[in-house]
């Protein structure tokens, strides 16, 4: 007995609708839900690593003593200050160099970054191109600084005081030579680093940095340096006629 | 009451049979593909209201934390800061020579060979360079025995002759050149040396 069609539709109608409202369902519901499920499982994810961030940050900053912090930070304030402060610079330079006994003769300040905006603006160009230099060479303030004096000794006393000073002050280069009668001349290219606030990214989550038992022993060793540069300078309005008066 | 017969083939009968039970197999395949399809849709559909919900459960608690953190914003910067100036102290410091060390050792040894010291040039990165006049061959030899002695081996290393000159009736006139090795202020270790 041969089938007629509407039997054979009769016959076959349902499995054919599963099959087209599966193949239906794969592309238009399925596929978009899972690609929704893989974009809300990785912001589930970011989201528990950000907390997980957050709360061992937590735990660390509960455990910090804020006053003991404070008075660490004055302190290394005086070893890496946060900005340039060249008066007392100059002053505490003077001082460790009349004290070994040795004259300064000069003192040549090279220039740091620029500030003013007319400068700004002329600089931006430069300064893109030179985002790349070390922080080092960025937070350091360099000076030439040339003294005279009799015999080689003294300098040996500079040398070792400028070593165990505060502000942090180092040597890039020194250059002796011996003039008339004994007298030698110093020229020395002397470094002072400062450290400015860094505030960059997702500050909130970003990890504190770890307070090393190392950089309790460097905060321990230069502690006990001689500060220098503790010497209060008169600040006068810019345009005095005269402002060392 | 008579029996109602069965004028169909039995042949016909049986192939009825078996074309509605595969028609009821397939059906009930296609049924139940259609019901796995819905029950996966609906997994999913629960998995992402879970993630929803997981989602919403981490903001809230993120949030919290955040202003926990923020509550103590003064002291994670002041903390901040303290660290940065100490890594910016420990990495100054481990980049210096200690000079006055050197230089100390370095006027001994000219002291006791009994040379005058006229130019020096000290670098950071090591290289010092001295000239200077001395008397005799013999003073100049005392200082280079000096400076290679066994007891500066750790201080000094590459001594080299740069120059040395003699015009009669004058001192020699000469120049040196040498590595100094330690490095870093703070408690030089071997890894702060500088590499021979």
């Amino acid at each position: 007995m041969k089938l007629s069609n509407p039997s054979l539709i009769r016959l076959y109608i349902v499995p054919v609708l599963v099959i087209v409202t599966i193949v239906l369902l794969i592309p238009l519901v399925l596929m978009p839900q899972l690609e929704r499920i893989k974009e809300k499982n990785i912001e589930v994810k970011k989201g528990n690593e950000r907390l997980e961030a957050l709360r061992a940050k937590l735990e660390k900053l509960n455990f910090i003593d804020e006053g003991d912090v404070s008075l660490k930070l004055l302190e290394m304030e005086e070893v890496v200050p946060s900005g340039k402060e060249l008066a007392p610079l100059v002053v505490g330079v003077r001082a460790l160099a009349g004290k070994a006994g040795l004259k300064v003769d000069s003192m040549e300040l090279k220039p740091g970054r620029v500030a003013t905006s007319s400068a700004t603006s002329s600089a931006s160009k430069r300064l893109k191109s030179e985002e790349a230099k070390s922080n080092t060479e960025e937070e350091t303030l360099s000076f030439l600084l040339s003294l005279s004096g009799r015999g080689l000794n003294r300098a040996e006393e500079f040398l070792s005081d400028i070593e165990r000073a505060k502000r942090l002050l180092g040597i890039e280069t020194i250059k002796l030579a011996r003039q008339e009668r004994g007298e030698y001349t110093f020229e020395m290219e002397i470094v002072a680093p400062f450290k400015e606030l860094e505030s960059s990214g997702d500050i909130i989550a970003s990890p504190l940095p770890s307070l090393t038992t190392e950089l309790e022993r460097v905060y321990d060793f230069v502690t006990n340096f001689v500060n220098y540069t503790n010497v209060p300078v008169q600040k006068v309005d810019t345009g005095a006629s005269d402002p060392f008066r | 009451m008579a029996e109602d017969i069965n004028l169909i083939p039995k042949e016909v009968t049986q192939k009825e049979e078996t074309k509605g039970s595969i028609n009821r197999t397939v059906n009930m395949a296609a049924i139940i593909s259609l019901l796995v399809v819905a029950a996966l849709l609906l997994a999913l559909f629960g998995y992402q209201f879970f993630l929803s919900a997981s989602s919403k459960r981490i903001e809230n608690q993120t949030k919290e934390a955040e202003e926990q953190i923020l509550a103590q914003s003064s002291k994670e910067i002041s903390y901040r800061a303290l660290v940065g100036k100490l890594e910016e102290t420990s990495k100054f410091l481990s980049s210096q020579l200690n000079y006055s060390e050197a230089y100390g050792k370095l006027l001994k040894i000219f002291k006791d060979s009994g040379v005058v010291i006229t130019d020096t040039e000290f670098k950071n990165d090591g290289n010092f360079s001295v000239s200077g006049d001395a008397k005799s061959s013999s003073n100049f030899g005392k200082l280079v025995d000096g400076l290679t002695d066994e007891q500066f081996k750790e201080d000094f290393d590459m001594v080299t002759l740069v120059s040395i000159t003699k015009i009669e009736g004058e001192p020699y006139k000469f120049t040196v050149e040498f590595k100094v090795l330690k490095k870093g202020l703070f408690e030089a270790t071997p890894s702060t040396q500088i590499n021979k």
